[in-house]
């Protein structure tokens, strides 16, 4: 714990385990002559305590696996009823004792949004709390407290993942294992070592030109580390896919979006290794994955994966509806009918249960001006600026734009401003005000592009890089 | 409560009349004071059950000089409760024999705790209170209510109950605000590697 956190962590806060080897990682990673200029000094905060909790977890997923073979309630529900219900603040307002799963009343995101300090039991020590924030689709942040051990956890779960297939993770400070790639304007970058696998190393960069001291060192760097895997997003991946990077992972293994059997198709033969789709997002981490497949099997037992329909009734084996979480692995949030967002139906496969028809945040690429690839995660960003309630931002085919938000906080001028940041001045914007009639129970998707020539999955994009600096 | 006893709003006018006598300072163990409480426990108890209390007992009635408020207010309820138990309806009747001295000795130490005298005199709400704990004791609930109905007005008049919860939600809204301070002092922080895209 930093009894003072106006100052910054020391190394044996951030690596409360790094030894000399691993020491000799972290300035390779940090001071490499290709290095990114890294915005955001970052450790791992486990401790050995942690270690030994991150450890337990992964012994437990490789144990007995029979809870795959059964939609039947997991014998540990009841008792965790009956811990968020004595002791954290927000379901002990909503639910009394004695109550079944089923008559518990969902919770979303938008509960944690409001108060996520509700969510963290009576009994939580405070001392390993960490924060981090993230952006939903409307650009709006969310607050999710966590532990160290949640994150660490998430490369057992990984590790686990991979070793299914027969890839294993090499340990030790002599290996990067994991790179985290990204296509954005502007994002976190930062090198650690990952106490779990023996300190070694771990690099997330971004793809940005700008975020490096020579264009070309994106791919010396990735070229000389040579990570084990890449983690990221299919948009991500693809930018790499279109450089001239010369690397050799074992495995990709991609979240956050959709990832299309084509785009899965196209990073297999570039990349020459398995791609693997995960389901995974802050509030649980780590939920399913598989290697190949449009299906996802579900990862760990920690975890009661519910199918609710939109009157909050559980549907059928096989029927689409919204995941929703109980359980967990982080102490300060623990989940009771925690409603994703993410919709799927529930079946059975050779591993077990297994998420079917999994639908996610569907990747948008836009077109710039110019014809230059667009993340939607970058609009994002730039809308962050505005305390919006929701947008819909619509590519039509002739390019320009179509911006509707709900919300307050905005004007016409500061929105145009914004977009023409990111679209270039030359792209004509509608904005207009969304009306409830517009959406889907509250709900909308926000972004859709129709232009002919958008990056389908199937393409490579060359990607509109802005000068951030 | 099983038995259906008294008027409730007999006893309530009885209660809001205290006499001036009943309403003084306690005697304490220097002779201070204007009403003997130990003797008007003594009294009663002996009155109402055939009983009477030992000098160990009695000494609970007695106000030590050096103990404040706390005492002071916990003997002067004992001798409004004394004052109520003095109307005819108690005289004889089952269950008030067997536990008046219980009543006294020990059952009103928590309402004490919760209540001031001065706010029993002022507040019907709280001499609704204090009667239906005294008929709950002795196993009455007061005249035309049902138990479901007597059991849920006690319930929604508990001043222990209140008390316990208004102290929930000042430690629920004091933990709220701890975390939140420490939420805001850790995203100031660094966090930890997160691994993968989210």
């Amino acid at each position: 714990m930093n009894p003072n956190p106006d100052r910054p962590l020391t190394e044996s806060e951030r690596f409360p385990l790094l030894h000399e080897r691993g020491r000799a990682m972290l300035q390779r990673l940090l001071e490499h002559p290709h290095a990114p200029k890294y915005t955001f000094p970052c450790g791992d905060r486990l401790d050995a305590a942690g270690l030994e909790r991150v450890q337990a977890f992964r012994r437990h997923l490789d144990q007995n696996r029979s809870w795959m073979q059964s939609l039947a309630e997991p014998p540990w529900l009841s008792a965790w009823i009956k811990r968020c219900v004595e002791l954290v603040p927000f379901y002990r307002a909503r639910t009394c004792s004695g109550i079944t799963l089923a008559e518990i009343p969902t919770c979303s995101r938008a509960d944690l949004m409001r108060a996520p300090w509700s969510f963290v039991p009576d009994d939580q020590s405070l001392d390993d709390l960490i924060v981090y924030f993230t952006s939903g689709t409307t650009g709006s942040r969310l607050f999710v407290y966590s532990h160290p051990v949640v994150s660490s956890a998430y490369l057992a779960g990984l590790e686990w993942l991979l070793a299914q297939e027969g890839i294993e993770l090499a340990r030790g400070p002599e290996h990067v294992a994991i790179v985290q790639v990204c296509a954005q304007q502007s994002t976190y970058t930062h090198a650690t070592v990952a106490s779990y696998l023996d300190q070694a190393g771990y690099a997330k960069i971004n793809l940005n030109p700008h975020d490096w001291r020579d264009p070309d060192d994106r791919w010396r760097f990735l070229e000389d580390c040579r990570p084990q895997v890449l983690t990221g997003d299919p948009v991500a991946f693809l930018a790499l896919a279109a450089s001239p990077a010369q690397v050799q992972p074992r495995a990709l293994v991609s979240s956050a979006m959709l990832l299309l059997p084509e785009t899965r198709a196209v990073l297999t033969r570039r990349f020459g290794c398995p791609v693997f789709d995960t389901y995974s997002l802050n509030e649980a981490r780590l939920v399913a994955g598989a290697k190949d497949g449009r299906s996802l099997p579900l990862l760990a037992p920690d975890l009661c994966v519910e199918i609710l329909d939109p009157a909050g009734q559980r549907c059928p084996e096989g029927v689409r509806g919204e995941i929703t979480l109980t359980g967990g692995r982080n102490p300060f949030l623990p989940l009771l009918r925690y409603r994703t967002g993410d919709y799927a139906a529930l079946g059975f496969g050779q591993k077990g249960i297994e998420l079917r028809e999994f639908e996610g945040r569907a990747p948008v690429v836009f077109l710039d001006d110019a014809g230059r690839a667009v993340n939607s995660i970058d609009v994002t960003g730039a809308l962050r600026a505005f305390p919006l309630a929701q947008c819909v931002v619509h590519q039509l085919a002739d390019r320009s734009l179509i911006v509707k938000v709900r919300g307050l906080g905005w004007t016409e001028e500061e929105l145009r401003r914004v977009l023409a940041g990111v679209f270039g001045k030359g792209t004509p914007v509608t904005i207009a005000t969304l009306s409830e009639a517009e959406t889907t129970d509250g709900k909308v998707l926000p972004y859709k592009c129709d232009v002919k020539e958008m990056i389908s999955g199937r393409e490579l994009p060359n990607f509109r890089w802005q000068n951030t600096e | 409560m099983e038995r259906e006893g008294p008027v409730l709003e007999l006893l309530m006018r009885r209660l809001a009349e205290c006499p001036p006598e009943f309403l003084g300072q306690p005697l304490d163990d220097a002779g201070k004071g204007e009403i003997d409480v130990a003797a008007l426990v003594w009294d009663t108890v002996h009155e109402l059950s055939g009983k009477t209390l030992s000098v160990s007992e009695l000494a609970k009635f007695q106000l030590e000089a050096s103990r404040p408020r706390k005492m002071l207010n916990h003997l002067r309820i004992i001798s409004a409760t004394v004052w109520l138990l003095a109307d005819g309806w108690f005289r004889g009747r089952s269950g008030v024999t067997e536990k008046v001295g219980t009543l006294l000795l020990f059952k009103l130490v928590d309402f004490s705790n919760h209540v001031g005298f001065a706010e029993l005199l002022s507040d019907s709400d709280r001499r609704e209170e204090l009667i239906r704990r005294v008929l709950q004791v002795f196993g009455y609930r007061p005249a035309g209510e049902t138990i479901a109905q007597a059991t849920e007005r006690l319930q929604g008049l508990d001043s222990a109950e209140r008390a316990k919860v208004l102290l929930a939600a000042k430690q629920a809204e004091d933990r709220a605000r701890k975390i939140r301070e420490e939420a805001a002092r850790k995203a100031a922080e660094e966090a930890a590697a997160s691994y993968g895209r989210e």
